[in-house]
């Protein structure tokens, strides 16, 4: 059935919108129909999320319409645009962490009652859930939950509102394969019950998977809908960035000396539930070890025992043969170890502060950069103008905050940044999660670079296919355990796929 | 086309002085067309301010005598907010800081210059123990340090009005509710009648702190807390010990003002009940909060302040009401920080739609 | 020069602290509802009385005539208020006999004053920016003690008052009243209702306190030997919910009189409530307690005292006393109830005391340490009782 012939639900007619100056949308014109997964593709800075914005209520578009149901809407706020039936999933959450995943499904929602007890609160939500056919505890505290839980509960959050237009920005860029499949499994049934679901994404398979139409953005203008169906990936990209995709890695033996040397380590995450059982794991320099699981199985806390942001309960943990199991993040960062964090906002950033002081952050240290209590200020500026140049950050200028950077940009700021301190050993967490197309492919090839200068990585992602390329060896992770090790010549696709979601059995069988 | 408020995306710091200026012109019309409604002349009002101020030297003497305290507190305050720690507790040092002094100066015999360091000495420890517990507090259990701050003021004040009514009360003058006057004060500045060289204090200060926040590590690991804990612990930072001993220098500095006032305030060089401090605190606050904890922005908001407050003496001797005189200080501020908040957004014009189509259906 | 025994009032400088606080929050008030008491200010009359010069002194200036027409220029004298003139209590009391005195002048003086000065630094360059306005005189209402006399010190040819001062220069001086006696008669009014346990709600522990406390004693030991005073000290003279919660608590310990120095009547209406006699300090309340008033301070000689001063300092004969003026304080109006019997008591102690044959302070007296005070034979004079330091026996409280 073509989407074309389904009624609209929304409308996009020219819309243009700038930021200081910087045209972010320049005449868009697009339709979202009902009863279809619609596809926003685009790099970094292409105008997709501001046009999400938009159609959230978020922005307003300096000239332009958004037609609605038939009529023209400008919505003022979010909630307006809620009203209307359109909801967004950001990409950065905005949950209550300190409530429980009951509480933030029922805040702010009118049809909440004003005196309710927490067990109705919980009953509901388990309801709505069991609707949706999306399943999180709905008693846990929101900073207990994995990022990928975090966006099931947003996601909820927004149904519940009773969103016709469902937008997802990047949504699969926190999750894992499996999770991403549930995940579609929901766009498919809520399409199939009338409504629209946005979706937002730069993966192209998962694009070509799930999508019933696809629109390109770039540059903020748009370049072409089609039908998903006869689309392909290489079309697409180019389409995109005008480029061909994909990294090439070349894999040679690993010859270095072990770096990285964890012996039964055990560890508990933040809600004092053991979160790594008992691992052995070891990295040799001028090796990527690749991490696979799926998110909140204990990748977060195996790189943070690594990187000295959580201590061990047990076991030892050795950097060049050095025991670390106590020792300071900075005692560690000291050894030459780089750490680019799964939460860059929340926690290899400060947003507030001007690019060149994030630029910095795990090297002001330095006799390069300072001398005695006194930091060199020139040589900062040329060192963080030099991370920018060489990470290909894009800013107005190192003296804006980087907060005021798009994801992407802040990403790759972190990436370099955390490159350039890891002589011997990098832990990159996610490092090209939500990053586009011709962005990730830039971190990767640094990954690389770092290895082929003799660092060790380890490298977790919950993108199974990135890390089959880029990876020398891959662990499974399933319950923060080691499900098992792989090199090269034994990857296998589907057995380590069913490792993940812990079905040893399968495998023996 | 409808106009509509857009936040911007970056911070010019012109416009935002800029902003802030017309924001207190404009609560100063406000107050004017206030005045005029009770019956005022604010043209007089104004000019009877500036008279004050800069008609004589006493004027300028009196701002800069005012001014001290207000800096010392807000300089402390200013300090723990780069950290985003809310340090309401300087009135509360500052007494403290200003009991060790005064407790030194009555009851140790020393040569005077030896006195007055010994004192300067103690109203730092005392500054910085009436913050210890909020800094510990803060740091290691994540005790909110706004209400253990708060909290302590009113301790310090009774502390003092216990100290000014019973042990250290002077009972030989039979002053009824005051100690002792310290038997030492700081020089005067040559050629000046009523301003010690404790106004230099301040002033100094700010231009440390400011170089401190400029251009050292220690600065920059404050503003980084400041900007981001969890990012100042992965950089390595030891973000309790920091908080502590910020919290601590914060109090110290507030302290170091009770020994500044207590030692050159004319007049001021004993406690009496609570007295002592006209809310230094909550003023140092406001300065702090609307320097948005810049310190060179501390010494011009603390001295435009300062001044407001030494023109009030001369106001409330003409028979303005100092709820009138609070009343114009309180627009301005309020049209400062407006002009603050007003500097971070723009207006901007959207095309909209004239009618919508329904209701130009059911229109009559 | 002893004037005169007499009674006394507090010292007010509680009061003062309160009204700080309450200037404290006007600063802190400033920036939330800064139009809100711009507004306020202009409802009611604060700017009006702030000004006050000698407008708003009575129309009758010009009739009472009784001065010398003024030569040349009026004099400027100035009064420094620690509360607000309209404080029903001692600022109140000053005020009026403030603008009685420029009126017994007839306009050889004007006067002014700025109310709710309290006790920073700042005082003292009020103090000097009135001396630079060309102020003759300056009347302070409470003892600002080192934020005033230091500029009193480099101004000699400014005559400075100082109420319940003790600096004593040729330009400034000291003034009071003898509290013990005003406070002896109340006790024995007390006593005779019947009174045997009388509870006081007093501020701060000053010699002020103590002349209460002790003359509110031995008055009811004159007629009851048994009798006893409670105190409680709220540590301000101006908290309505402090004094209620105290009053609640003397009477739930069963005082039968209850007594306070309030700047407010709170204390007056449980009394009232509790059906148990009560006297105020330095107003007439009587309609705060309709059955139960029994008297009050009278501060009225305040009056004559400034029209004594200023007529001083126009004849230019002005100096400055050596020691402290202690004015006089009579008991003012019964209250309806009272019985005759009662008036009869406090008349023949006060021409007892009057005549010099009683004395508050009789040894021998122990004070409430068991320490004792004053030995047999041996009595202290209002001077020394401006100095007092202990309560006597019988006294106890918090």
């Amino acid at each position: 059935m073509s989407a074309t012939l389904r009624p609209l639900a929304v409308e996009v007619r020219d819309v243009t919108k700038s930021f200081g100056g910087v045209r972010a949308l320049d005449g868009v014109s697009l339709d979202l129909a009902e009863g279809e997964v619609h596809a926003l593709l685009g790099e970094n800075g292409a105008g997709k999320t501001t046009l999400s914005n938009i159609l959230c209520g978020l922005y307003r578009a300096d000239a332009g319409e958004v037609i609605v149901g038939g009529g023209e809407r400008h919505f003022q706020s979010p909630a307006q645009a809620i009203e209307a039936g359109i909801g967004m999933v950001h990409q950065h959450f905005k949950l209550v962490n300190s409530m429980t995943v009951a509480e933030n499904l029922h805040l702010g929602s009118p049809d909440t009652p004003r005196v309710v007890s927490a067990r109705a609160l919980v009953a509901s939500a388990q309801r709505m859930m069991d609707d949706i056919g999306l399943v999180v505890d709905p008693t846990a505290k929101v900073w207990q939950l994995s990022v990928g839980e975090q966006q099931r509960v947003e996601i909820l959050r927004v149904l519940a509102r009773g969103a016709r237009v469902l937008i997802l920005d990047e949504p699969t860029a926190v999750l894992a394969a499996t999770e991403a499949d549930e995940l579609f499994a929901v766009m498919r049934r809520l399409v199939a019950g009338g409504r629209t679901v946005v979706f937002i994404s730069h993966k192209l398979n998962e694009v070509l998977q799930v999508s019933d139409r696809i629109s390109v953005l770039r540059g903020g203008r748009h370049v072409v809908t089609r039908e998903a169906a006869g689309a392909t990936a290489r079309e697409l990209a180019r389409l995109m960035t005008g480029e061909e995709m994909g990294i090439e890695v070349e894999h040679r033996e690993v010859t270095g000396e072990t770096v990285l040397e964890l012996r039964g380590v055990t560890s508990r995450n933040s809600r004092g539930v053991v979160a790594l059982h008992d691992v052995d794991l070891s990295v040799r320099g001028g090796e990527i070890l690749g991490v696979a699981g799926v998110s909140g199985n204990g990748q977060t806390e195996l790189a943070e025992v690594v990187t000295g942001l959580r201590s061990p309960e047990a076991g030892t943990i050795t950097i060049d043969g050095v025991d670390v199991s106590a020792a300071s993040t900075r005692r560690i960062a000291d050894l030459g170890v780089g750490h680019i964090p799964e939460d860059r906002i929340g926690v290899g950033m400060v947003a507030s502060a001007p690019v060149k002081d994030n630029a910095i952050l795990r090297h002001y240290r330095s006799d390069e950069l300072s001398s005695k209590q006194f930091l060199r200020r020139d040589r900062i500026l040329a060192f963080a103008t030099s991370i920018v140049e060489a990470g290909r950050v894009q800013t107005r200028s190192v003296h804006m905050p980087a907060g005021q950077m798009s994801g992407g940009n802040q990403q790759r700021l972190v990436a370099r940044r955390e490159s350039l301190l890891a002589d011997r050993l990098l832990v990159a967490a996610h490092p090209t999660r939500g990053l586009d197309v011709l962005a990730a492919k830039q971190v990767q090839s640094a990954i690389v670079e770092r290895r082929d200068a003799g660092c060790a990585v380890v490298m977790i992602s919950d993108d199974l296919d990135e890390l089959l390329v880029v990876a020398d060896r891959v662990a499974v992770m399933y319950e923060g355990r080691i499900m098992g090790v792989f090199d090269r010549a034994s990857f296998d696709r589907e057995h380590i796929g069913l490792l993940m979601g812990g079905r040893t059995e399968a495998v023996a069988g | 086309m409808t106009p509509r408020l857009e936040r911007r995306l970056d911070t010019d710091l012109r416009r935002t002085g800029v902003s802030r200026l017309l924001g207190a012109v404009t609560g100063l019309v406000v107050a004017a067309l206030l005045l005029v409604l009770t019956g005022r002349n604010p043209v007089t009002v104004l000019t009877d301010s500036l008279d004050a101020v800069f008609g004589s030297k006493r004027g300028i003497e009196g701002v800069a005598v005012q001014s001290v305290p207000i800096l010392m507190c807000a300089l402390g305050v200013a300090l723990s907010l780069r950290m985003k720690v809310w340090n309401i507790g300087s009135d509360g040092q500052f007494l403290a800081g200003a009991f060790m002094a005064c407790g030194l100066g009555i009851n140790v015999e020393a040569p005077g210059w030896l006195l007055l360091v010994m004192m300067a000495v103690g109203s730092i420890v005392g500054g910085a123990l009436w913050i210890v517990v909020p800094a510990a507090g803060r740091a290691h259990w994540g005790v909110n340090e706004i209400i253990t701050t708060l909290l302590l003021n009113f301790v310090a004040v009774q502390l003092v009005v216990w100290a000014s009514l019973g042990f250290w009360r002077d009972r030989a003058s039979q002053v009824t509710q005051s100690t002792r006057p310290v038997p030492v004060t700081l020089p005067r500045i040559p050629g000046f009648d009523s301003v010690s060289i404790g106004f230099f204090v301040p002033l100094l200060l700010a231009v440390v702190l400011w170089a401190v926040f400029r251009s050292t590590k220690v600065g920059y690991e404050i503003d980084t807390i400041g900007g981001n804990p969890r990012a100042a612990a992965f950089a390595g930072i030891d973000v309790p010990r920091r908080i502590i001993v910020v919290m601590l220098v914060s109090g110290a500095i507030a302290g170091l003002g009770g020994f500044l006032q207590l030692t050159g305030a004319p007049g001021a060089q004993a406690l009496n009940g609570g007295g002592f401090s006209r809310s230094y605190g909550l003023s140092g606050f406001i300065v702090a909060a609307l320097a948005g904890a810049s310190f060179p922005g501390v010494i011009v908001a603390g001295l435009f302040i300062s001044a407001m407050f030494y023109a009030g003496i001369a106001l409330q001797t003409k028979g303005l009401s100092v709820y009138i005189i609070f009343g114009i200080y309180g627009l301005v501020l309020v049209g400062v920080a407006v002009g603050e908040v007003a500097a971070r957004y723009r207006l901007v014009r959207v095309v909209a739609p004239d009618t919508s189509p329904s209701i130009e259906a059911v229109a009559p | 020069m002893n004037r005169d025994r007499r009674l006394n009032v507090p010292p007010s400088m509680g009061a003062a602290m309160q009204r700080r606080q309450f200037l404290r929050l006007g600063a802190l008030g400033a920036l939330g509802v800064a139009g809100a008491s711009v507004l306020a200010a202009c409802g009611s009359d604060d700017d009006e009385e702030s000004t006050s010069t000698s407008g708003a002194a009575s129309p009758t200036t010009a009739a009472s005539g009784s001065s010398a027409a003024p030569s040349g220029e009026a004099l400027k004298v100035h009064f420094v208020y620690v509360g607000p003139p309209d404080d029903n209590g001692w600022t109140q009391a000053h005020d009026i006999a403030r603008q009685a005195a420029e009126s017994a002048l007839g306009g050889a003086v004007e006067t002014s004053f700025t109310p709710n000065i309290g006790f920073d630094a700042s005082t003292t360059q009020l103090f000097e920016q009135l001396v630079a306005d060309g102020y003759k005189m300056i009347v302070a209402n409470t003892e600002y003690a080192g934020l005033m006399t230091g500029v009193a010190d480099a101004n000699p040819d400014v005559a400075f008052l100082e109420c319940n001062g003790h600096h004593f220069t040729s330009n400034c001086f000291g003034y009071y009243m003898a509290h013990e006696t005003t406070a002896y008669l109340m006790g024995v009014a007390a006593a005779t209702l019947g009174a045997s346990k009388i509870g006081y709600i007093g501020a701060f522990e000053t010699a002020t306190f103590f002349n209460d406390v002790n003359g509110l004693l031995l008055g009811a030991r004159s007629v009851n030997p048994e009798a006893t005073v409670q105190y409680v000290n709220v540590q301000t003279f101006f908290d309505p919910q402090k004094a209620a919660v105290a009053a609640d608590a003397l009477l739930s310990d069963g005082v039968d009189f209850l007594y306070g120095v309030m700047d407010e009547p709170t204390f007056l209406q449980k009394a009232e409530e509790a059906g148990v006699w009560t006297g105020y300090w330095n107003l007439d309340f009587r309609s705060a307690a309709p059955t139960k008033y029994v008297n009050n301070f009278d501060l009225t000689s305040f009056a004559p005292f400034y029209e004594e001063q200023f007529r001083a300092l126009v004849d230019g004969t002005w100096k400055a006393p050596s020691e402290v003026v202690l004015l006089e304080c009579p008991l003012g109006e019964w209250g309806p109830e009272v019985p005759q019997e009662v008036k009869d008591a406090v008349a023949a102690a006060a021409a007892e005391l009057e005549s010099g044959e009683l004395s508050v302070y009789q040894g021998p007296l122990n004070d409430n340490q068991g320490n004792e005070v004053v030995p047999a034979g041996e009595t202290i004079d209002a001077l020394g009782a401006y100095s007092v330091g202990f309560a006597v026996e019988g006294v106890t409280g918090s």
